[in-house]
């Protein structure tokens, strides 16, 4: 036990992490699936973990699973998938009160383990004993239909889709992680099966518990567990590498929209396992991750143009995404000074005040975050460690990560013209 | 010398385990701070008990002022930016993240740091402290605020709410969005920013929470030196007459939406009411409306909610409702069977078991959000704003049974003081 963790192997690409904390009223168990990202499996991956968190053989019932949940003093089931690089990960993980908190000495951590270990490796079955029933799955279907549908209510978002989606047509980093509309209708109960046995079979799994509730009992369910699986892990891909021959290209789109939602999608060859990394995150920061950034400071409050302006890295695809809300007049000037920001920074151009600002951050998810990241890369840190590693991270390598930067492309979501509009009935404006 | 129990009075609380260090500094600032020597990061919040709702105040008896729409948001705008200098550069040198926000009802600046803790107090009690505002400061913040307000515009979820608002609320500032109209905070002037200022800006108005690895002694030196001594005037913010009742039970507009979304309040005469209150109507909304709930399941398989179905409890001075909402296909049908449902729950009472349900469900995010700094220094400075406790909602959650959770029911769901708000899309209405 090392720096409050243990950690041990269950079985061929499956890691088992319990970080020893007694800081927190919760504990949390989570099981990450790694798979390599594919545009095939997209859709049916989304609609499985749906359906797993929806009920399980032993409570086949949506609403008896969180009447049993609830009884747990609200222990909170989620799964989720995401995109990290060339992998898709499936998320299933229990956050519970921890027993240290629950009146008359009572323990719902290890019901809450194995009941996480029912919703991966049991979940519900027919009549005939088949994976899954048909009524779960045309109801998880319109969920994920209606999740997907509904990322247009959030104008930011969508434009970071759209985005994404232009910038890295043809490139796995653009498949969407939530799945396609188009797909829904074809997904068969088999698909699904095939999905969660692959999902057992062939991922790299990683298995982390934050809390203060004793590892061994669900090391041992997990261990179990997985030593009925055939197991048949192959490894994960490659990090992508960086694109080549880039030209920067402008693309203009219309909606129904009274702010116009600006994308500046970029590409910078740093990417995990890349030492420069940190540095990269860095530069990041200071170029917009906050309201100590180059960008809020400019952008916002010297111009007035927007009342948000801000940078992401993707340390894992080696993107960097510049994302505000602008009124459209004001775009080539917004622009041009985004450019010039990024440009004082690979200049050197920045005070040390902003260079020096780290934080760690102490929530229960974000260490259980923390954590499950490290996974990919091999070498595990505590956040203390990386904050450490932040501050060995020097001015000319900020600026180094800077003056990689390339611009790709700049996507713009604009009102729609006015007078075309203007014959149009029950509009909503004013 | 003084020790810590001169200046302060201190709570352990035996559910949760947190102990509190409680005083009002000499200035008439409350103070709370919870100090958690374990965490790497502090957290600290200077709030106002003023928001957007306080729109029509008098100060020592004097005569009733308005001020423009939006003015206590654009207040907190500026209010970052001193004569010398800004205060996100101040704190940017101490590496501290800090913000502030602007609600109905409060108007809160906090920061979270890793590292000097001291310095970034210093600056947040300073900068609240130094209003600056000129024709050019005050003008400059107007391009920035507009931005604020047309991206509310855009999304569907701010038009189902403030259409609500309309239709339940006659003449309440409730009705207006927390940053103003493009066109009210035109109106807005450096003098009513210092007018507005120097009424709701005054120690007595206001909290200090801090939670994270501090020691309160320190946080009370600092507080000495660094809090300014002011009168504290006598401060009367009044919202209009309100009967109680809905001004009508259906609103929509067309907005483009995949799916209709809909909002349903049941609008109660407003009553001060206590943190039993607040939770036992939680619990309820839980056990009746619930995912673990029939209702719930029966709704979902006749496709009229999605899993974003979900409850709030509106509760501000002059306001209290308690609010359905989600996306449905057809909310009109689905209010006839929230409806109905209610009448059931009427004559038959909520299930005993749900209620049980409900109510262990309650008490562990009651403990849960005592999980971070940011959250315990968030309820600490509620509390000390509009005299509440959130400890004794955990002790609440611990004891409620489903007789008193029976009459909350009977007294909230009036389905003849309700009103349904639907934003669908074009050309569907």
């Amino acid at each position: 036990m090392e720096n409050n963790m243990y950690v041990s192997s269950p079985g061929e690409g499956i890691t088992f992490r319990a970080v020893r904390e007694t800081r927190f009223k919760n504990a949390c168990i989570s099981v990450h699936f790694l798979l390599p990202l594919s545009r095939e499996y997209a859709t049916v991956n989304s609609v499985m973990m749906y359906l797993l968190h929806r009920s399980c053989a032993r409570y086949p019932k949506y609403n008896e699973f969180r009447r049993e949940l609830a009884m747990l003093y609200g222990a909170d089931v989620t799964t989720s998938v995401s995109n990290i690089g060339n992998c898709q990960m499936l998320t299933v993980e229990i956050a519970m009160t921890d027993d240290r908190f629950l009146p008359d000495g009572e323990s719902i951590s290890r019901e809450c383990a194995a009941l996480l270990s029912e919703i991966i490796f049991r979940p519900v079955v027919d009549e005939d004993g088949e994976l899954f029933r048909s009524e779960d799955i045309e109801a998880s279907v319109r969920v994920i239909r209606e999740r997907i549908q509904l990322r247009i209510n959030d104008k930011a978002e969508y434009a970071s889709h759209r985005c994404i989606e232009i910038m890295c047509e043809g490139e796995l980093l653009s498949v969407e992680a939530g799945g396609y509309i188009e797909d829904l209708p074809t997904i068969t109960r088999k698909d699904l099966a095939g999905a969660w046995r692959r999902m057992l079979s062939l991922a790299a799994v990683n298995i982390i518990m934050v809390g203060a509730v004793a590892h061994e009992p669900v090391e041992e369910i997990f261990a179990r567990e997985f030593a009925a699986i055939d197991r048949r892990y192959a490894g994960l891909p490659d990090p992508p590498k960086m694109k080549e021959d880039l030209h920067e290209r402008e693309v203009v789109e219309r909606m129904d929209v009274r702010q116009s939602k600006m994308i500046i999608g970029m590409r910078l060859p740093v990417i995990e396992p890349d030492d420069r990394t940190m540095a990269a995150r860095l530069m990041s920061m200071i170029y917009g991750g906050g309201t100590s950034s180059l960008l809020f400071n400019n952008v916002r409050e010297k111009l007035s143009l927007c009342y948000y302006c801000s940078s992401m890295y993707l340390s894992r695809s080696g993107l960097m995404f510049v994302s505000s809300g602008i009124e459209e007049k004001n775009y080539r000037k917004a622009v041009e000074e985004i450019k010039n920001q990024l440009s004082a920074i690979a200049d050197n151009e920045f005070t040390d005040e902003v260079f020096e600002a780290t934080q760690i951050n102490d929530s229960i998810g974000s260490i259980e975050r923390w954590y499950c990241m490290q996974f990919l890369d091999g070498c595990v840190r505590t956040p203390e460690q990386a904050a450490e590693r932040l501050k060995a991270v020097t001015r000319s390598q900020v600026a180094e990560c800077a003056s990689l930067v390339r611009m790709d492309t700049i996507y713009l979501l604009a009102p729609e013209n006015r007078e075309e509009n203007s014959g149009e009935e029950g509009g909503a404006e004013q | 010398m003084s020790t810590i129990s001169d200046r302060f009075h201190v709570y352990d609380d035996p559910l949760t385990g947190e102990r509190v260090y409680y005083a009002t500094h000499p200035t008439g600032v409350k103070m709370a701070i919870c100090p958690k020597p374990e965490f790497n990061s502090s957290y600290a919040i200077f709030g106002t008990k003023y928001g957007a709702i306080d729109n029509d105040f008098s100060v020592d008896g004097g005569e009733f002022t308005k001020v423009p729409d939006g003015i206590a948001h654009y207040l907190e705008h500026k209010l970052f930016e001193n004569e010398d200098c800004g205060a996100f550069e101040r704190f940017a040198k101490t590496g501290a993240s800090a913000n502030a926000y602007t609600s109905f009802d409060k108007t809160c600046y906090y920061f979270s740091c890793s590292e000097r803790f001291e310095q970034s107090l210093e600056i947040l009690l300073d900068f609240v402290q130094k209003p600056y505002f000129t024709d050019d400061t005050v003008l400059k913040e107007q391009g920035i605020i507009a931005q604020e307000i047309v991206m509310y515009q855009d999304s569907p979820n701010w038009l189902v709410f403030y259409n609500l608002m309309k239709a339940m609320y006659r003449e309440h500032p409730i009705r207006t969005d927390i940053a103003g109209t493009v066109e009210s905070i035109a109106q807005i002037t450096p003098e009513l920013l210092y007018r507005c200022y120097r009424t709701f800006y005054n120690p007595g108005n206001m909290v200090l929470a801090v939670a994270g690895n501090v020691d309160p002694q320190t946080v009370m030196e600092i507080c000495d030196r660094m809090l300014l001594p002011n009168d504290s005037p006598v401060i009367v913010s009044r919202c209009p007459e309100d009967d109680g009742r809905i001004v009508q039970p259906f609103t929509e507009q067309e907005f483009d939406v995949p799916v209709p979304i809909f909002q349903l309040g049941f609008k109660e005469k407003w009553r001060k009411i206590s943190e039993r209150d607040s939770l036992l109507s939680g619990i309820v909304r839980s056990a009746v409306f619930g995912p673990m709930s029939d209702f719930y399941t029966r709704m979902m398989k006749k496709e009229l909610i999605s899993p974003g179905f979900s409850s709030s409890f509106m509760y501000h001075r002059g306001v209290q409702a308690s609010i359905l909402m989600g996306q449905s296909r057809s909310p009109e049908v689905l209010r006839d069977e929230i409806f109905a449902e209610i009448e059931r729950v009427r004559r038959e009472g909520i299930s005993p078991k749900l209620f049980e349900c409900a109510r262990r469900s309650a008490y562990g995010s009651m403990i849960s959000a005592f999980n971070s700094v940011d959250d315990i220094a968030d309820s600490l400075a509620d509390d000390l704003l509009f005299d509440t406790s959130c400890f004794e909602e955990v002790k609440a959650a611990a004891e409620v049974t489903v007789d008193e959770g029976n009459a909350k029911f009977l007294e909230q769901y009036d389905i003849n003081n309700s009103s349904l708000s639907v934003v669908r899309r074009r050309g569907e209405a």
